[in-house]
């Protein structure tokens, strides 16, 4: 009888150690490998842009491709954050460090998106080209993932997460735009 | 077997596995990401890097740019902040700017007319008295100092650290922690210590030879050319003039409207005589020394700003004063070339009349250079534009005449079209002599830093279109070991804001009646009857005085103000107009015409 007790226990055993455990090894590192491979890409992109002085759509495409090759789907945000006229400009003003002299407006993704690949909403056509920029200008990307990845199906297993925002793969860069885009 | 002891077995050969390639894979990890906060830092050191040479040459403060003169200064400069900037930002302990400089192979500059290496060489090593600075002999005794041989004192010779198997001249004696310290001295450049250090290179212009004759290409139009028998510098433009060639001034040169004198107009703040601040708005022109002279309407004299202070031009009687300053017209005589008329802007009798040479008395009326055929001439006109032109018209006939087929200037060839033989043809030779002297730079780098191999990598088609087409810096970081490799890369800042390159897209438009300034063909502005006026974008920055800031072109009841949301602060497409084109060639002609060369 406890030969028979110890046999299951041993399968049990054998099958958590040979199987479980390595498959949950193998699925966090793929998740660590695809984390630093998303962070390599979103840097990559933003220094592209801040060199270049645009978003073009051949970049943003290129980047896109690449996210979705490591097997995940993400949601991409994209954020510019554009330099602003000078306030004080009208008149002389005492001190050039005047609090709101950099004064910066922000365009989210949609707008930039709808430039690059057209939008005809409300009447507003929007041409089709590259998003320009200039210089002093900051763009910020933020990557997450929207599907859920084998290690946290494998972790679901033992724990549940709930909530919004159950993301496990993300990252950010954000970097300032060195050359005005053409 | 049992099941138990397979898995034994099964753990005993897995956990190694697993080991090795966890810790394999975090070394990876780190590795990239080290590269990329390096990529980062090394963007930003480059970025900064050129606002720093900006800082140096743009006039945001009219006194400090006077010493803007002094490229190899300024890169010096400008090579020191990258330095610091990236040591600062790796914030490793330790690490110092010669710790940097190890693994940066070359930094390249490149400017209006060629450009500038940074590179480790072998330099003789020159003696240094306590305080840093060389020593020179000229033939005085210096305290320490003893020769065996007196050197020719003919000429001042600096001094070297002699080489231990050469023989010295002299020793020079000094003391150091209160210990005597003997060094061999020699004047002889070959007898030296060779030490290995970075250096700022010699300038290397873009620079062809064909068929014995020389071509010094610029960013731009501008070429300087040698031949056997003469040399000429000059813009090639594509113009043609259907006017008669008499000795009158040109204002037709093929375009759909005629280029004439402008009235260039600015705000400035300034210390009077008296030493009060003064705020006013001036027309200026350029003298023959293409400085500003504002007029002032109330003295009816022109005054120059110098170190911000108010420089008012002597009043003279007679033209042969020495203290007589000029505006130029060029115009093309009767034998096809260029003759120059000299306009006095001094305050006297002499203001307003027009010499054949400064400093003679050969007076020309304004009738017999066709000035009277012109609406709206007077003291404060500028004629930079048409100068421009007439120069570039008998400069590009000569530069066609040398048999040349990609300087030949044609409607197929336009210098300003970026696809034409000539630009295609310039950009070769660029890229060839860039190339050549970076491969030397880093292999020769190589020779002194085993370890590691440097080399210089591919620049992709955008990275030689930024070089090529603008004032920019590049700095090369090789052997910067991060863990599984190497760090390898480069990166390209180039300057927007700076007085050697006139860019044609950047030069802001006004109009008397707009709140704001834009850029050539934006949509947005408001256009009226009055003209609009091209400045260059360096006139729009914030200029400073006595901890006030002002902007040159902003008028006092907000009028031009203000950058267009549409073309300048966003930069969307709107640049779709037509009406800029006169006053695109206006501006383009007078700020290269101005600029210093």
């Amino acid at each position: 009888m406890s030969e028979t007790l110890m046999t299951i226990i041993a399968i049990f055993a054998a099958a958590l150690i040979m199987f479980v455990f390595p498959l949950m090894w193998t699925a966090n590192s793929q998740e660590e490998i695809s984390q630093t491979s998303v962070e390599t890409l979103v840097a990559n992109f933003v220094n592209t842009v801040a060199t270049k002085g645009k978003i073009t759509r051949i970049d943003y495409e290129d980047f896109i491709q690449k996210l979705h090759a490591t097997g995940n789907t993400f949601d991409v945000e994209i954020e510019v954050q554009v330099l602003d006229d000078n306030p004080g400009k009208k008149t002389a003003f005492s001190s050039p460090n005047l609090i709101g002299e950099n004064v910066y407006y922000s365009v989210f993704t949609s707008t930039i998106l709808g430039r690059l690949y057209g939008s005809n909403a409300e009447n507003n056509i929007v041409e089709i080209g590259d998003y320009i920029l200039k210089k002093g200008d900051y763009i910020i990307v933020n990557v997450k993932n929207t599907n859920i990845t084998l290690a946290t199906q494998v972790k679901n297993f033992l724990y549940k997460i709930v909530g919004k925002d159950t993301y496990t793969i993300s990252a950010s860069a954000t970097a300032l735009i060195i050359n005005n885009g053409k | 077997m049992k099941l138990q002891t397979l898995m034994i077995i099964f753990l005993i050969i897995i956990i190694p596995v697993i080991l090795v390639a966890t810790n394999y894979t975090s070394l990876q990890k780190d590795t990239i990401e080290l590269q990329v906060q390096y990529d980062s830092k090394l963007v930003t050191s480059v970025r900064q890097a050129i606002e720093a040479f900006e800082v140096n040459t743009v006039e945001w403060n009219e006194s400090f740019s006077r010493y803007s003169d002094s490229k190899r200064r300024d890169i010096l400069a400008s090579i020191n902040a990258f330095t610091t900037s990236f040591s600062n930002a790796l914030n490793v302990a330790g690490t110092n700017k010669e710790t940097i400089l190890t693994y940066i192979p070359a930094m390249m500059y490149n400017l209006y007319t060629g450009y500038y290496i940074y590179t480790p060489t072998n330099v003789p090593q020159i003696l240094n008295n306590e305080d840093g600075n060389a020593m020179i002999y000229s033939g005085e005794p210096i305290e320490g100092l003893s020769f065996n041989i007196t050197p020719d004192s003919a000429t001042e010779k600096l001094l070297y650290i002699c080489s231990e198997d050469k023989i010295p001249e002299g020793q020079y004696v000094y003391t150091k922690n209160n210990i005597e310290q003997t060094v061999n001295v020699t004047t002889k450049v070959d007898d030296a210590v060779k030490e290995y250090k970075h250096i700022l290179k010699t300038f290397v212009p873009y620079s062809e030879v064909k068929d014995d004759i020389v071509i010094n290409y610029t960013l731009d139009n501008y070429l300087r050319v040698y031949t056997k028998d003469e040399a000429r510098q000059g813009n090639l433009e594509n113009i043609s003039i259907s006017e008669r060639l008499d000795g009158k001034i040109i204002t037709k040169f093929g375009f759909d409207e005629d280029i004439l004198p402008e009235q260039l107009t600015e705000r400035i703040i300034y210390y009077d005589n008296l030493g009060n601040l003064c705020d006013g708005e001036y027309n200026y022109v350029y003298n023959s020394n293409n400085e500003k002279c504002y007029y002032d309407i109330e003295q009816t004299n022109f005054f120059k700003i110098t170190n911000n202070k108010r420089v008012d031009l002597y009043e003279v009687d007679n033209p042969g004063n020495y203290k007589c300053e000029y505006k130029v017209l060029s115009i093309i005589g009767t034998d096809r070339n260029i003759e120059k008329y000299y306009q006095v802007l001094n305050k006297g009798p002499m203001q307003g009349k027009w010499f054949q040479q400064p400093g003679t008395s050969r007076e020309v009326a304004a009738e017999d250079i066709g000035l009277d055929s012109i609406e709206g001439v007077n003291i404060t006109s500028d004629y930079s534009a048409i100068n421009y032109y007439t120069e570039a018209y008998i400069f590009t006939k000569w530069v066609n005449n040398l048999g040349i087929d990609y300087l030949k200037v044609s409607q197929a060839n336009n210098p300003e079209d970026p696809d034409s033989a000539f630009n295609t043809h310039k950009k070769e030779v660029m890229k060839e002599s860039i190339i050549d002297n970076l491969n030397l730079a880093i292999s020769s780098y190589n020779a002194h830093n085993a370890g590691y191999e440097y080399s210089l990598p591919i620049f992709t088609y955008e990275d030689w279109e930024q070089i090529l087409s603008n004032i920019s810096m590049t700095a090369f970081l090789q052997g910067l070991p991060i863990g599984l490799k190497y760090y390898n890369n480069y990166a390209i800042a180039i300057s927007s804001n700076n007085k050697e390159y006139i860019n044609p897209e950047e030069i802001y438009y006004l109009a008397n009646n707009d709140y704001y300034y834009h850029r050539k063909n934006c949509t947005k502005m408001t256009f009226q009857r009055d003209p609009i006026v091209g400045y260059k974008n360096t006139d729009f920055v914030p200029k400073s005085i006595n901890g006030i800031s002002y902007f040159s072109h902003a008028k006092s009841n907000g009028i031009s103000g203000s950058e267009c949301y549409y073309c300048l602060i966003s930069r969307e497409d709107t640049l779709e107009s037509t009406e800029y084109t006169n006053a695109y060639l206006h501006a383009i002609a007078r700020e290269r015409y101005v600029q210093k060369k």
